[in-house]
């Protein structure tokens, strides 16, 4: 496998960064970053903050790789002659970034999770493991409008419905091609694809962006209409879709209602590439 | 500094390269396409955050970094983004408005200049995000 040269390749491109955690363990000595992990940086405040999450270290141009200055050996550049990597002396390490274990995720972006509800469930019971310094209700209330969690259950609801309205401003970026341009709460839409001449898949779109456990729904689906359903998860920037095999499309909004407890304003139906409202269906 | 021995070079389809770490955790720390440049993952850039230029979006943009969508202009151009000074093809640390954490790495398509200039079209190619296969594979099972 030709090991033998990659295993220099890669042991010169390691050496910068491998440099680091040593680096940094002679620094805690001097620096003032010890122990405070959290706190080492500026943590950026709490609800709207627009300060720098990290306010970028003044780039130090003369430190043109990373932390290439203690290493010996000459060649690193020519793996990085494409990059540009301006930094300071310090680089900071943070020993471990609490993940979220619903998620994956920083905690921070756990707000961006369809399933918001059990990350926030999950953050209410584990906290203590992830953030052992947070000491009183007003820290932990502190931490979680940081990270986007804020207090009681009221606040949860409007993270999740605030999310509607701004997802749909952004929808105008161009993100969602087949959201429409409006300000009303995220659609539902509905749409019919021929597999081939006689089959047919049912597609439903932006259930995720209402807080429901698609793949729950998915399963509710599949059991209702006796077929397969499956959640397609949201990928390459397309959105996340639930398929379900055969036309359902006259039936599915009042599943939605129903087993969803969703609103039919909020659904649409594609019909000849036009959109119509769930409620305005023609009964067939 | 770790033997250099405990690191594992892992090819992988879609002529994917990537340098794994040292045991336990065989997390991936670098990865490559093709003959390009080595990126480190997110996880490394999460514990070294000051290895790469800053690119910071505004909010309204966090959902659609999330999804892998390049990162447009406007999006680092507004009150709540920020960029720090690099030349076109530059490998990039993207952060977002009000949170700490980075949730992408991209690669400049256009000098920072040019791009505050400009202000439309992709800015940043993006080239690993949170929640990609890179992120959720994360590490060789030992
Ligand atoms: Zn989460």
């Amino acid at each position: 496998m030709g090991k033998k040269g990659k295993g220099k390749k890669m042991a010169q491109e390691e050496e910068p960064e491998e440099e680091e955690p040593e680096e940094e363990e002679q620094g805690q000595e001097q620096d003032e970053d010890g122990e405070p992990v959290k706190e080492a940086f500026p943590l950026p405040p709490g609800p709207g903050g627009a300060l720098p999450p990290t306010p970028p270290p003044p780039p130090d141009t003369s430190g043109a790789t990373a932390v290439g200055s203690s290493t010996d050996d000459g060649e690193v550049p020519t793996l990085r002659a494409t990059m540009v990597v301006t930094g300071t002396d310090k680089t900071r390490h943070i020993k471990s970034i609490p993940y979220c274990e619903v998620c994956s995720l920083p905690f921070e972006f756990c707000e961006w999770n369809p399933l918001f509800k059990k990350c926030k469930d999950n953050f209410e019971q584990n906290w203590k493991t992830h953030f052992p310094d947070v000491q009183g209700d007003e820290e932990l209330v502190q931490l979680m409008t940081r990270l986007g969690f804020e207090g009681g259950d009221a606040a949860s609801k409007k993270a999740q419905g605030g999310k509607k309205p701004a997802s749909d401003d952004i929808g105008t970026g161009g993100g969602a091609p087949n959201k429409k341009k409006e300000k009303a709460p995220a659609e539902i839409v509905i749409e019919l694809n021929n597999r081939n001449k006689k089959k047919h898949i049912t597609i439903v779109k932006g259930l995720d962006l209402h807080g429901v456990d698609t793949a729950a729904a998915a399963k509710v689906f599949g059991k209702k209409f006796a077929c397969g359903s499956a959640l397609k998860k949201a990928q390459d920037g397309q959105p996340e879709t639930i398929e379900i095999q055969g036309n359902v499309r006259d039936e599915i909004a009042a599943v939605i209602v129903d087993k969803l407890k969703l609103s039919i304003d909020n659904i649409v139906v594609l019909v000849d590439g036009k959109k119509i409202k769930a409620a305005e269906l023609p009964p067939s | 500094m770790p033997k250099k021995d405990s690191l594992i070079m892992c090819k992988c389809k879609d002529n994917i390269q990537v340098l794994v770490g040292p045991a336990p955790d065989n997390e991936f720390i670098f990865f490559q396409c093709r003959q390009g440049p080595w990126l480190p993952t997110l996880r490394l850039l999460h514990q070294y955050p000051d290895i790469l230029p800053k690119f910071r979006v505004d909010r309204g943009a966090i959902r659609f970094v999330l999804s892998g969508a390049n990162i447009m202009a406007p999006g680092l151009t507004s009150p709540g983004g920020h960029m720090d000074p690099v030349p076109a093809e530059s490998l990039v640390g993207i952060f977002a408005e009000g949170k700490e954490h980075a949730l992408a790495i991209g690669v400049t398509t256009m000098s920072s200049e040019q791009i505050a200039a400009d202000n439309k079209g992709i800015a940043v190619e993006n080239t690993h995000w949170l929640k990609d296969g890179m992120w959720t594979l994360r590490s060789l099972a030992p």
